[in-house]
This record gives C-alpha cells, structure tokens and sequence, in this order.
C-alpha cells in the first residue's frame, strides 16, 4: 500500500523541487535545503526522501544531463508530479483552513 | 594538482550501493566533495566524503543481495523419499543389505565396547597414573620369574627412602573369609590394608569413616557386601570373623568398578588386625625374607617412574639374607596402566598374551564390519547399474551434478541409519549374552560423548564409503548415452566387486580355520593324561578356628562311618590348586649352585590314595611304616633331577628336616594344561589350616553324601559354612580362558560367514536377475537347467577357490602363532583344513545354486515376454 500522507520533511524537499525545477537533483536540493532553513543535511537522507516521495507517486525522474565537476557523470533530475503539486495544495488548503478556525490569529490573517 | 575523493570510500559506496544508483550518486557526493574543496578544505571536504558514504547506508540505496533460496530442505526431502521407495520397491536387496549391514555393526558394536572396556581397565581410581606395584624378577636355575610378592618391611622402607614415593603400603592378597552375622555364615572375600590404601586408591566412602583401618577390630565393607550379609543399615553391627574374633563394621564403601584391580574385594580389614592374630604373623612383619605380601607405591606428582625404579631395584637383594639373594631379586615397578594386561614376565621379558587376545578381537571385529560394509557396497553398486536411466531422466531434468550426488549419499545415509539403528538394538539385546561370555559387566555407554561421537563418525563414513561409487560414477554419465540404451557398465568395474568378494571370503575362512584349531587346542589339552582321579572327589577348605584344631583321625573316622566316602585326606592345597615353591632343598650328590624350583603340598598319609595316584615307582604313604612321618612322594620330572634310583633318597628341607623318598609319582597337571608342568614333591605334615579332600564311594548318591559330610562337619564346627567343590569342575575351570576365545571366535566367524553368505546371495541373485533375457533364449534354443546353472555359478566358483587359495596359507599362519603362546600345544591338523575348504565351497555354491537354479527354472515365455 502506498503511503500518501506527507510528512514535514517530505513537503519541504517537495516544494524545493518545485523551487528548483531544472536543477533539482539530490546534491542541489540538499544543499537548497541547508540554504533554506539553515539546517544541515546529508545527500543520502534527501535521497532516501527523493525516493520515497517517487514511490508515493509525487515525484517523477530521469537522467539529466552530465557535468565535469560531476567526474562525468549525469544527475538524476526530479520533477513534481500532477499528484504532487495536488497533495502540496490539499496540504496548504488543509492547513489554512486550520489556521483559520484559531480565533487567536483570525484578525491577523486577513 | 586537483584533490579527488577517498578512493577507499568510493570503493566502499560502490561495495554496497545498488548499481543503478550509483551514476547519479557518485556524481552528487563528487560535485559536493569539489565544491567543499573549493569553500573549505581537502580535509573537510574528504571527511564530508565519508560521512556522505555512511549517511547512504540506507535501506533504499543497499543492493538486494541475491538470496534466490535453493530449496535444498525440499530436494533432500524428496531424494529420502525416493529412497524410502526405492528400500521397497527391492525389499529383497534391502533386506539383505540392512541385515548384513546391521549384524557386522552390532559385532563391531559388542567388539568395541569389549575392547574399551579392557582398556580402561582401572582407570576409575583418582591417581591411576601415579600408582604402581612392586614386582620382582628372580631366578630359579635356569628359569627366571617374576613375582608381585614382597615382604612386609618393604613398604616402610620404600617410603623413607625413596624420595620419588609419596606413598609405599603393603597389604595382604585377597583372601576368603567367614564372615558370620546372626548365625548365617557367609564367604567373604577380604584384604588387609593399611590406612593409607584408602588414599591411595580413592576410596569412596558411602557410610563410615575410612579412618577406621586405623583400629585393629573394624571393617570396612563394600556396599554390595553390606547390604547382602547386614543391612541396608550395617555401620556399627558386629559379626564373627574366622569364626575367632568380633569384628565392628566401621565404614561402608562404594564398591570397586568391576573393570578394577579390586573388583573382587568385598572387605577391607585393618593390617593391624592381621598382626595381632597371633606371634607369627607379628612376626612377619618385620620379616624380609616373607615373601607373601603385595606392595603399592604412590607416586610423586612430577618423579618419574624409572627413576623411582632405579632406586628400588636392589633393595630386596640388600635388605634380604643369603637365601633371598641366592634368587638374585632385581626390583621393578609396574605402573597401574599394565596391571591388567601386561602383568606377566616370562624370562624377565613381558609376555602380550593378554593384550594381544584384546587386539585380536578387535581385529576381528574390524573386518567382521568390513565384511558387512563390502556386501553394501557391492550390492549398491550391482544396483546402481539399473539406476542409470533414473540419472539420465533427472540429469535432462536440469539435474546438477552435485545434486545427484547428494541424491545417492543421502540415500546411502539413510540406509546406513536404518541399520546402525538395529545394529544397536541386537547389540543392546545380546549384551547380557556377551556379557556371560566374556565375564564382564559392560553397560551401554549411552551418554558417553565418546561412543555418540564415534557412532556419528561411523555412521558418516559408512555411508559415504557406500554410497560414494554410485554417488560419483553415476552422476557422471553421459545421459544420452544412458537413455538411448547404449549405455554398459564396463567390465572393469566388475573387478573391484569381485575383488571385495576374494578378499570377504578369505576373511571368512581364515576366521573359521582359527575357531577350528582353538578347539583343537582345547581338545588336546583337555585329553592330556591329569594323573589325579577328577570324578567323585571334592573338596572343602577348612577356614574356621574350631574346624582346623579338629582331631584329623576322628573326624575321617566319622566320615568313613557315613558310608559314603571312600575316602578322606587333609592337604595344605587342594589338588587342583596352587602349591607352594622352594629352591632350597638339598640331597645328596646336588651342585651347590643348581638350585631347580620345586612346588611343594604337605598332606595328610591319605592323600595319594583318596586322590587317586598313579605311581611308576616306590610305594604310597602308609601308617604301617613309622618312618613315614619325615616321606615323600615325587613326580617324574621330580625324580629326574635327584638322579637314577631316588627310592630311599633323602632330601634335606631348609627346616633342617630329612625327608625319604618313598614314592615316584606319574607327572600331573598341576598348573595349567596348556603349560609345561614342573618338579613337585608332596611330603607329610598335619597342618591346621588347609583343605580336606573326600572321595565318594563308588555309586554312591552325591545328594547324599554331601548331606552326610556337612552334618558331621558341622558337629566339629558350628560355624563353618559348607561350602565344596568337585575336582573336575575346579579342574575345568583352568580351561575357561580358552573355552571363552572358542566360544568368541566361533560367534564372529558364524557372523562373518553368514555376513559373506548373505553377500553372495545378493550377488548371485543380481547376476541372475541381470541376465534373465539370456537365459531365456539360451532356454528358448535347448540349454539344459545344469548347462543354466553351470554358467551362472562358474564365476562365483572361480571367486571361491581364489579366496581359498588365499585363505588356507594365511590361516595356518596365523593359527600357527597364535598356538606358539602355549607350551603344551596340539599340530594343527591337514583334515581341518580340507574339511574348512569343502564345506566352506559346498556352503557357498549351495548359496549362489539357490539363486541359479532359480534363474534356470523360470519359464523362458515369462522371462522373454516381458518388456
């Protein structure tokens, strides 16, 4: 059974892959992600959420192209999927309209 | 110069990372490396290298390695199925083959378990390793002997000054005595030792205190012997020993393993005691020239034996007075290792008889075993040709090789199992059987690791000696060959089969024609003229007080009076027993410096007459002839040495007696049959101890007569058990030994004869089965049943005789060296061997006839229409 709920960390490097686009590759989005958030983390633990995220359905991949610094080597591209960008939204919509029903913060959101 | 990544780390990512992952992560942790080059340093940047690396030792990343799981549990099941199948679709082989396998397994089973048991002979004791007797080598003119008897002072003696010794004790040798608790004597077979015996020898105490050998009226009991003649609670009771003294027992021990020095020791009394029986016997002890103790030596933990010996070698001849120095002792120490089967001298030189007898055996069953394991191989291999199709089907199956094999020793194991499973049971079942036979008390060692590790072992190369021929040379065929019908096992894989047969047959053989000349030997020794009448007389020891102080003339009065006895005499030793030996006799016209051993009995005047002598000379004692107090009688051999004429001779005693020849005696067997016998003489003297003789009267009811005689011996002595023994049985039992090795030896060569019979049974019934089709046709085209017969049996007679001509040389060998142990031996005879051959070939083609003449009446329509 396919896991479709998104975890805090998945929705992070989701939406990064969707920042990044045509770079987004395992080294790019780690290293985006430490830009981002100012939080440090390895390429195999963003890879491991890459591939789960591609299990899940959300993302999509192929070989890019190949670059000298990489030793020759092509870089795995990733790119959103219909479902992902739906599951982002669903998660945003969800979420806002949490903040929605907290009185505290109703004023201020508007 | 450009910094490139740790190689050692990229090796270890591409060790472990699926391979399809590896272009795109080894291109992001290289772009990561180069840009932490760039920003920071190499350092940092190969550290970050290898935290890279780990941080992918992630599920997702790891290669799946390939665990495609042979289903080798599976097949195995299969191929014990089949073989369970293939056991029964050829109930007759497996029969065979499961029988013959199981009956060489159990001998070798009872063989071993025999040999192992001689072997750990006294083992049980804590320091067996540092114990050792005293023995003694001497001289007797020609003849040099060895002794375990010492004389008390030894012991002592030993342990002051031989430092190498932690122990030295004398004790006694075992000795029967009355032991008489409520009025119900009972025959007790005792030791005296000293305190430390109990040390030495580990003894286990179940009640009591050991320390009780120090006292001089306390016994210690073993625990068979306390609860048989007191009591499950014996400690503290006293009984009457000898009939003379109280005794308390103060202890009772575990008894001695039966595989032990002690077996037969049922009580242990204090030396103390022995010396406070009377003057003579405190006297002794102090006494180098008593030779009639045995001495036991504890050695110290790191001194070495020899050394120990080199020092004790010379101390009799120091210590003792001329006569003990004129037999020139030279002292050695025995360790406990060879009590049991290398305890006997002969010349000064250890005589193997015993350890032999023991390797023998275990040669026997050595080939007994292999016996059966070639009937399994060469029935397994006879089958195996029939096999070859299932081969060839399963090898165009996709059949591996290695999986054929497994197929065959699987199957192999199995049957292997089966047998070892009942080779066990009938050895489990005949132990007590074995057990008589051999006169031991072998138990199954079931929880021995040993024997479990060596069953394994066993069962392991039983099954993979087997099962290795089909195993191997059946897995290799070629299947097409195999299944286009081309296929023929060649002929020379029939040589080894035959081969094997030679090699089963000729072993068989030659253990028959061994049976055959131990009872030979046996028979001869058993028809050697005694010179004692043997039938009607039997004797009784005198072991009680009140018995040996009884007035000898009225008590055979009272005898003769019943009307049963003929007959009646009183002796030192009985005559089928030992006799005591001097080389201190002297007559007239000796060289001073020939000093011949002679066995000496002193007797009552009736003793010859009661006993039956045959003499070639002089007359018998007689109460007419005063002068008959100081007479002797000798034998041939005795008389030889005195010279020509000995009637009226005189000898001279060491007691400063002078004794006449009276007599010349035919010689007697008075050792052992198989042995040259020795000068003995037999002099008068009313001893108090001894044993009295009894010659029943012709016809006379044995019932009771004996009745008659303990009635009356118990009117001079209340507590004496009568206990008595008849000449010829006592005189049989000097054949025991040998009727013991017939008796093995006739067990293991029926076995291994009907182990090679069931053999060639299969054999010949697989050569019949095979060429069923011709001899259909040769049926078909006028072949007479005896023309059949002859050309299915001419192979195996060649087999037969060949192993024969083997077998006949060999066995006289063998049998021929195994006869030179004794002294007194019988030819081995022609006829045994021409009646060995023909009934050996007889038995053997009226075997491999059965299965011929089967195959030669069969019905060529049945046979050729099958296909």
């Amino acid at each position: 059974m396919i896991e479709t709920r998104l975890g805090e960390f998945e929705e992070v490097i989701l939406l990064l892959v969707g920042i990044l686009g045509e770079g987004a590759y395992a080294y790019r989005i780690a290293e985006e992600f430490k830009g981002q958030t100012g939080r440090s983390v390895s390429i195999g633990a963003t890879h491991s959420t890459l591939d789960r995220l591609q299990t899940k359905g959300f993302l999509k991949s192929e070989m890019g192209n190949a670059t000298a610094e990489r030793g020759g080597r092509r870089k795995r591209i990733f790119t959103i999927t219909a479902l992902g960008k739906r599951v982002l939204r669903e998660s945003r919509d969800f979420k806002v309209s949490l903040w929605e029903q907290y009185p505290a913060f109703k004023v201020n959101i508007v | 110069m450009k910094q490139r990544p740790p190689a050692a780390a990229q090796k270890l990512l591409q060790r472990f990372l699926r391979s399809e992952l590896a272009e795109e992560v080894l291109g992001d942790l290289e772009e990561k490396f180069y840009e932490t080059n760039k920003a920071r340093s190499v350092f940092r940047a190969r550290l970050n290298y290898w935290y890279q690396v780990v941080n992918y030792l992630r599920p997702f990343a790891i290669k799946k390695f390939k665990t495609n799981p042979p289903n080798s549990a599976d097949m195995f099941q299969s191929y014990l199925k089949i073989g369970w199948r293939n056991l029964f679709r050829n109930s007759t082989y497996s029969i065979i083959n499961i029988s013959g396998l199981a009956l060489g397994m159990a001998v070798a089973l009872l063989i071993g378990l025999w040999v192992f048991d001689e072997l750990s002979f006294n083992t049980s004791f804590k320091n067996h390793s540092r114990i050792a007797a005293v023995y003694h080598h001497i001289e007797f003119g020609e003849d040099k002997l060895t002794i375990g008897d010492v004389s008390p002072p030894m012991g002592p003696e030993l342990k002051a000054t031989i430092a190498e010794l932690d122990e030295a004790t004398i004790t006694t040798w075992p000795k029967e005595h009355i032991v008489d608790y409520e009025n119900a004597p009972a025959t007790i077979t005792g030791l005296f030792v000293e305190p430390v015996f109990a040390e030495i020898f580990s003894l286990e105490m179940y009640a009591g205190s050991a320390t009780a050998l120090k006292e001089i009226h306390s016994v210690l009991l073993s625990q068979s012997t306390a609860e048989k003649i007191i009591g499950s609670d014996a400690i503290g009771k006293t009984f009457r020993l000898n009939n003379r003294d109280n005794m308390l027992v103060a202890g009772v021990y575990k008894d001695f393993p039966a595989n032990s020095e002690f077996a037969n020791v049922q009580m242990l009394l204090p030396m103390n005691y022995y010396i406070a029986i009377d003057e003579g016997t405190a006297q002794q002890m102090t006494n180098w020239e008593d030779l009639n103790f045995q001495c036991f030596v504890l050695l110290n933990e790191t001194a070495s034996l020899a050394s120990a010996e080199a020092k004790m070698k010379s101390l009799l001849f120091t210590m003792g007075s001329n006569d003990i120095k004129a037999i020139k002792p030279e002292g050695l120490l025995l360790p406990m290792s060879r009590w049991h089967l290398y305890n006997e001298y002969k010349n000064g030189v250890p005589v193997e008889t015993k350890a032999n007898l023991i390797w023998m055996f275990g040669m026997v069953g050595v080939f007994v075993l292999l016996l059966a394991c070639i009937n399994f191989m060469n029935l397994s291999t006879a089958r195996s040709e029939r096999r070859a199709r299932e081969v060839g089907v399963r090898k165009v199956m996709g059949s591996v090789r290695s999986q054929l094999v497994n197929q065959f020793l699987s199957e192999s194991l199995l049957v292997v199992v089966a047998a070892f499973g009942i080779a066990l049971m009938l050895a489990w079942f005949s132990l007590p059987w074995f057990n008589t036979l051999t006169a031991k008390q072998i138990t199954f060692p079931w929880n021995n690791l040993y024997f479990i590790a060596t069953s394994i072992l066993f069962i392991a190369i039983t099954s993979l000696l087997a099962g290795s021929y089909p195993a191997f040379y059946l897995s290799g065929f070629n299947p097409v060959k195999v299944l286009k019908g081309t296929f023929k096992t060649g002929e020379w894989i029939k040589r080894p089969r035959q081969a094997l047969v030679v090699f089963q047959f000729s072993v068989s053989v030659i253990l028959v024609l061994c049976t055959g000349v131990v009872f030979q030997q046996i028979q001869h020794a058993k028809n050697r003229p005694v010179g004692f009448l043997r039938e009607g007389v039997f004797f009784v020891a005198i072991r009680t007080h009140d018995l040996s102080l009884a007035n000898y003339n009225s008590l055979r009065t009272d005898v003769l009076a019943t009307g049963y006895i003929q007959n009646m005499a009183k002796s030192f030793f009985p005559i089928t027993g030992s006799m005591s030996a001097d080389a201190s006799l002297t007559w007239q016209g000796k060289d001073p410096a020939f000093r011949p051993l002679i066995a000496l009995n002193s007797c009552s005047h009736d003793f010859p007459s009661t006993n039956g002598f045959e003499f070639v000379a002089g007359r018998d004692f007689s109460r007419a002839f005063s002068t008959d107090s100081t007479a002797v009688i000798v034998n041939e051999m005795a008389a030889k040495l005195f010279g020509d004429d000995v009637i009226g001779k005189k000898i001279n005693f060491a007691s400063g007696i002078e004794r006449e020849i009276v007599g010349v005696i035919k010689d007697q067997v008075r050792w052992s049959p198989f042995t040259n016998q020795s000068p003995h003489m037999y002099f008068i003297k009313y001893e108090e101890y001894g044993f009295l003789t009894f010659r029943l009267v012709e016809g006379a009811s044995v019932q009771a007569a004996l009745t008659a005689v303990k009635e009356i011996l118990k009117k001079y002595d209340q507590a004496a058990p009568f206990e008595y023994k008849f000449v010829d049985e006592d005189y049989g039992r000097l054949f025991h030994n040998e009727e013991r090795i017939g008796k093995l030896a006739t067990v293991f060569a029926t076995l291994a004869i009907v182990i090679s019979g069931i053999g060639l049974l299969g054999l010949s019934a697989f050569a019949a089965s095979q060429r069923t089709k011709e001899i259909g046709i040769r049926k078909v085209l006028g072949a007479s049943v005896f023309q059949v017969w002859k050309l299915l049996s001419q192979d195996f007679l060649k087999l037969i005789l060949l192993a024969l001509l083997a077998a006949l040389p060999l066995g006289y060998y063998l049998a021929d060296s195994w006869l030179t142990q004794y002294e007194y031996r019988t030819e081995i005879s022609w006829w045994l061997f021409a009646v060995v051959a023909i009934a050996a070939v007889i038995l053997m083609m009226l075997t491999v006839s059965h299965q011929s003449l089967k195959a030669a009446n069969t019905n060529p329509v049945k046979t050729l229409r099958a296909e």
